[in-house]
């Protein structure tokens, strides 16, 4: 077989060789979030041959994200992101078929988003998207490839790798929202989100060509301020993984949600369909009141909402919001879900994450 | 005994602290984890695994006295 001279150097590696880009090229890697970790990664993994990329997303560009996310312009600020990064990967790299989900990864669309794929890459921001994904590779043996930051400091590792420990076998107690400050709290450098990535890409290329090293069962640490690192064993937990299997039908088709199932609160359409007089007031641009009984209710929901992301109902206790989760379903929308906490937890919940 | 504590991540800011010397009667696992979330009770309520020598210690792990690292789980990306 002939080399491919775009890719002559790295096939030149007697660890990928003719065979191995042929692999790369035939190759499926889903990629969840496309921020800090997602762009660099997403532009590696085309530039390298990865013949297939799903990238999902629900956010649009914020002049914030330019610092970092270095693939997008001026010009593209308030557009979608995986809009904009299919785009720019199918210009620059013609090798790489894009498909793209404008969607927030949740319970109701997760098994058919992985499914068809070799690898799952998590370059999200949320740690309980960052579970979920977690237990649909369990459910649907793939590989995750894993990378986080917080400040400096960065971890990766490769989950459920031919039958390797996976996130709840290293952290078995998810921790609670209010653990983990979000990156709009504790802030990120563009230099510590890119290398990470840099690194979480070689892991995935190492999983699709099957080549030895991969960290699966280590969690590797580095402080980018002061170079500390460590590579830390971890081993499988079994009953974890019985726990997430034996919560499969739970899981899938979830409508009723809490708190702490929340993936980043930004990833909702907020509904508060309590009365004008109710109270608390939840003083938040993003929440959009829509009283229960109101004339029009699913016209004006409809208007309200952005599709990519699923809405969120809520009231004072939750029946209320129960009720117009079931609304939606039996007229055919199936994007929503019904928020069971009181309104004074989440409004505590609102006031933390928007800090 | 004395045995060196060492937070990661978030901890440092939680706590307010990188490095903590934490008196232990037995170097045992539950004996370093109770130690240190008496000192830290927020610890209590949160996740987090503890490391000695690059490896995550659980009950009956043999510990000696090398320095013992506090990691909580990121999610920045």
């Amino acid at each position: 077989m002939k080399k491919n001279s775009r890719y002559l150097r790295q096939q030149t590696l007697e660890q990928i060789g003719v065979e191995g880009q042929k692999q790369l090229l035939e190759s499926r890697v889903l990629v969840i979030g496309v921020g800090g970790l997602g762009c660099p990664l997403l532009q590696i993994l085309a530039s390298t041959g990865v013949g297939h990329l799903t990238v999902v997303d629900f956010d649009r560009i914020a002049t914030h994200n330019l610092a970092r996310q270095m693939l997008f312009r001026n010009e593209d600020v308030g557009r979608y992101k995986t809009e904009v990064v299919a785009e720019y990967l199918k210009a620059y790299f013609p090798d790489c078929k894009v498909a793209y989900h404008t969607a927030l990864f949740h319970e109701n669309n997760a098994a058919e988003l992985i499914r068809n794929h070799d690898v799952v890459v998590d370059a999200t921001d949320d740690i309980n998207t960052r579970y979920l994904i977690n237990d649909f590779c369990v459910l649907h043996n793939k590989p995750l490839v894993f990378a986080a930051l917080y400040k400096f400091e960065g971890q990766l590792t490769v989950f459920n790798y031919k039958g390797g420990p996976t996130l709840r076998c290293l952290y078995p107690k998810k921790p609670q929202y209010k653990e983990i400050p979000t990156c709009q709290q504790s802030g990120m450098l563009s230099t510590v989100s890119s290398s990470l990535a840099q690194f979480q890409a070689t892991e995935v290329i190492k999983v699709l060509l099957g080549l030895p090293g991969v960290l699966s069962g280590t969690l590797w640490y580095y402080d980018f301020l002061n170079h500390r690192q460590r590579s830390i064993e971890f081993k499988v937990n079994s009953a974890q993984f019985e726990n997430v299997k034996n919560k499969k039908a739970k899981a899938e088709h979830k409508i009723h949600i809490s708190i702490e199932e929340l993936v980043s609160y930004e990833g909702y359409n907020w509904i508060d369909l309590r009365s004008e007089e109710e109270i608390p007031l939840l003083p938040f641009e993003f929440i959009f009141r829509l009283p229960v009984g109101s004339d029009n209710f699913l016209e004006k929901l409809e208007d309200q909402c952005e599709s990519a992301k699923p809405i969120l109902f809520f009231c004072q206790s939750g029946s209320r919001a129960k009720k117009a989760q079931e609304l939606c379903l039996n007229s055919g929308l199936q994007n929503s879900f019904a928020l069971l906490n009181s309104i004074e937890d989440i409004s505590t919940y609102l006031s933390t994450q928007c800090q | 005994m004395k045995v060196e504590i060492r937070f990661f991540g978030q901890l440092i800011d939680k706590l307010g602290l990188a490095v903590y010397e934490l008196e232990v009667s037995v170097l045992k696992f539950e004996a370093v984890r109770d130690g240190i979330e008496q000192a830290f009770p927020a610890l209590k309520s949160m996740s987090y695994q503890l490391a000695q020598n690059n490896a995550i210690i659980e009950g009956e792990t043999a510990l000696d006295q090398s320095a013992i690292d506090v990691f909580p789980p990121f999610s920045g990306g």
